[in-house]
């Protein structure tokens, strides 16, 4: 059995796509970081002075607009303006210094993030990517044994299905594993460097690591599900086609959702849902109680534990291998 | 069951379904490869060699049946005796993208032999320079020959090779009959299925005959032919006024078929031919024969007697399991039903 893991990751690694798939999320993770770089960046002197200049031009329209000796200031209406006066326009100066207030500067500081929340996003980015590419990789590995035939000469010199679906899924979820730790690895590194640099406390490290843990569990589980599907369809594409039908399925059921009273319902039973649970330990999403619209209707946060997704994405991963795996037993290799 | 058998198959059966319709790929089939010397399993195209073959490997499902490879009770012991069995069915599968050499290195980590021996049998095979090179862009032989190389990793005692020279050209073929016969003379079992007469009468010991999944014949090359000639054999005459000396020699009870080159082929589906029966007729009506000569029975003619009738679309064959008692069409009859027109006339 080990001996057959050796051979599977091997095989693995001796595929090209395997390497493209890799390098193309970590470089996508890495280019992130200069994202992360902008939001975790103090300002430079240069965007201080630009944004005095905007801080400053808006408040000297504002002050022509509503400082003292302004129309909106003296409560006047221009003069031959008759018409304009039972109502209130938008333009009407007086309705608008009512609303708007005087400019402060700190309106217009760039917002500086905190390390934890550019991690985090760097981190959900790499977990999204990587779940991708862990698809790809376990699906194509199977779906080229297939199109080659070369799963039919492998069984003429290892029979033994069970042991021989075992390896290959085995392989495809430590390789996939290794390849998220190091995209995980480079979404928390990148943001700590940079705060580091910017002299910025690393507060809240431990829950990001932990962040990142959970994403190699979902990132290797992302490449077992590619690996069944593809193992299920004898095609990469088709499983392909079915990573996709999902993603498109869950942002139209999401969009649903969002306005539904059944929410609460459903959404505990969602894959994405779950998943995310398991990402982000719990995932809270708004529910309406009532018509959904207007009054009497009142949102409120719910929340899906931590342990609910566990559960529920591994009982989901251990029925989809479950039957690949009888599949994989009974099929006829022509 | 004997246990001296390499392959043993007792009413092996398998129908496939395809868009809601029922085909029997084979029928109750019974087989026995002795161990040692090459087995030849022939059979018209879509006879069933290959579903057999695929069953035997437990690469598919049988509906019926029991098999056995030397000892073990197939498909559920086959992983007991997979280690002495090496098998090529149909094309050579591997993966397009590696190289000759990494497809063996991964078939002997999966099966725990040294990667040394990768190269060993590359060079047995004649890869050694080639191994480094993608299976992709390898040639048919040369896959075939990786194929070969592949079966040997593991020293095996059975060979099975289904239509091991399809697609080759004749240096191919001839390497290919030169190794299964190395390998019988090693004391090896080789089976292998083939729809090409010829390639197989040169090389097997034994061989088995199917049509539309049945055994129709089995027994020895000599025993098959020795079948063949009790019906007597062809003799090929040549004699001035062919057309006259051809009707002369029907009317005497002969059967005869002319060829392209004036020449005629007489042979006696009633009883065992005597060349001077032929002389004697013709003679007595002033013609004289320039040329005659017995043609051989070949394998050709018993395999084309027992399969005319068991083409891919043809009934069932009633007679099954009868050695060589099917009458066979004189040489140089053209192949009916199925079977491969590159499949050569007598010799
Ligand atoms: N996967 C399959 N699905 C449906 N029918 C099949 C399948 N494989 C084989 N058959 C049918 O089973 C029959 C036997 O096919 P098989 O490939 O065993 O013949 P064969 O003797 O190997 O022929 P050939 O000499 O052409 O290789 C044929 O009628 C074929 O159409
Ligand atoms: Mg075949």
């Amino acid at each position: 059995m080990i001996r057959l893991v050796g051979a599977e990751l091997d095989r693995l690694r001796a595929r090209r796509s395997f390497w493209v798939f890799a390098l193309a999320a970590l470089l996508i993770v890495v280019a992130f970081q200069t994202a992360t770089n902008s939001t975790l960046r103090p300002p430079t002197a240069e965007q201080v002075a630009s944004q005095r200049e905007a801080y400053e031009q808006t408040h000297r329209e504002w002050e022509q607009q509503c400082g003292p000796g302004s129309p909106g200031a003296a409560e006047t209406t221009p003069a031959g303006d008759a018409s304009a006066e039972p109502s209130s326009g938008p333009d009407d100066p007086d309705d608008y210094c009512a609303n708007v207030p005087e400019p402060q500067l700190s309106d217009f500081a760039y917002g500086q993030q905190s390390f934890a929340d550019a991690a985090r996003s760097s981190v959900q980015i790499s977990t999204l990517l990587g779940a991708l590419l862990a698809f790809l990789i376990g699906a194509s590995s199977i779906g080229a044994e297939y199109a080659s035939g070369a799963i039919g000469n492998w069984l003429t010199y290892v029979p033994r299905r069970g042991r021989v679906f075992a390896a290959k899924a085995l392989a495809v979820a430590l390789a996939t594993a290794v390849v998220s730790a190091v995209l995980s690895a480079a979404a928390v590194a990148g943001p700590a460097l940079l705060a580091r640099g910017y002299d910025l406390p690393l507060t809240g490290l431990g829950d990001v690591s932990a962040l990142a843990g959970r994403s190699v569990g979902l990132i290797a589980m992302a490449g077992l599900l590619g690996f069944c599907a593809a193992l299920l369809t004898k095609h990469t594409v088709a499983a392909v086609g079915i990573a996709l039908g999902y993603a498109i399925a869950t942002s139209v059921s999401s969009g649903v959702l969002a306005f539904s009273k059944h929410a609460e319902k459903v959404v505990p039973w969602t894959p994405q849902a779950n998943f995310q649970a398991v990402l982000e330990h719990d995932y809270s999403y708004q529910v309406i109680d009532g018509t959904g619209f207007g009054e009497g209707s009142e949102s409120r946060t719910a929340v899906l534990t931590f342990e609910h997704g566990l559960v529920y994405s591994l009982v989901l991963l251990a029925a989809v291998l479950a039957v690949s795996l009888l599949v994989f037993r009974r099929r006829d290799v022509g | 069951m004997s246990s001296t058998a390499a392959v043993e198959i007792r009413g092996l059966h398998k129908t496939y379904r395809r868009r809601g319709r029922l085909r029997t790929a084979v029928d109750r089939l019974d087989l026995a490869v002795p161990q040692g010397g090459v087995h030849g399993f022939l059979g018209p195209n879509g006879a069933g060699k290959t579903t057999t073959i695929r069953m035997l490997l437990g690469l598919v499902r049988a509906d019926s049946g029991r098999m056995r490879i030397f000892d073990a009770e197939v498909p559920r012991e086959l992983p007991r005796v997979i280690d002495r069995v090496g098998a090529i069915v149909e094309q050579p599968r591997f993966f397009p993208t590696f190289t000759g050499r990494k497809n063996l290195q991964l078939l002997a980590s999966a099966i725990g032999v040294p990667r040394a021996r990768v190269d060993a049998v590359l060079d047995e095979v004649g890869l050694g320079d080639r191994g480094r090179d993608r299976f992709r862009g390898y040639s048919l032989g040369m896959k075939q020959r990786l194929a070969v190389a592949g079966t040997l990793l593991k020293d095996p005692d059975l060979l099975i090779f289904d239509e091991p020279t399809n697609g080759l050209d004749p240096a191919g073929i001839h390497e290919i009959r030169e190794t299964m016969r190395g390998l019988a003379d090693r004391g090896k079992t080789v089976l292998v299925s083939s729809h090409i007469l010829a390639e197989v009468q040169q090389v097997a010991d034994t061989v088995s005959i199917i049509g539309n999944g049945a055994l129709l014949a089995e027994g020895t090359v000599a025993s098959l032919l020795a079948g063949a000639g009790a019906t007597g054999p062809t003799a090929r005459v040549w004699v001035q006024q062919g057309e006259r000396a051809a009707g002369l020699l029907r009317d005497a009870g002969f059967v005869v078929r002319p060829q392209p080159d004036r020449a005629l082929l007489v042979s006696r589906p009633d009883r065992p031919l005597d060349p001077s029966e032929i002389t004697r007729t013709l003679a007595g009506h002033g013609l004289y024969l320039s040329e005659l000569s017995p043609q051989r029975a070949d394998l050709e003619s018993v395999f084309l007697g027992l399969t005319a009738h068991t083409g891919p679309s043809a009934q069932h064959h009633a007679g099954r399991g009868t050695g060589g008692t099917g009458h066979p069409p004189p040489p140089g009859d053209q192949p009916r039903h199925g079977v491969d027109p590159h499949a050569g006339g007598p010799r």
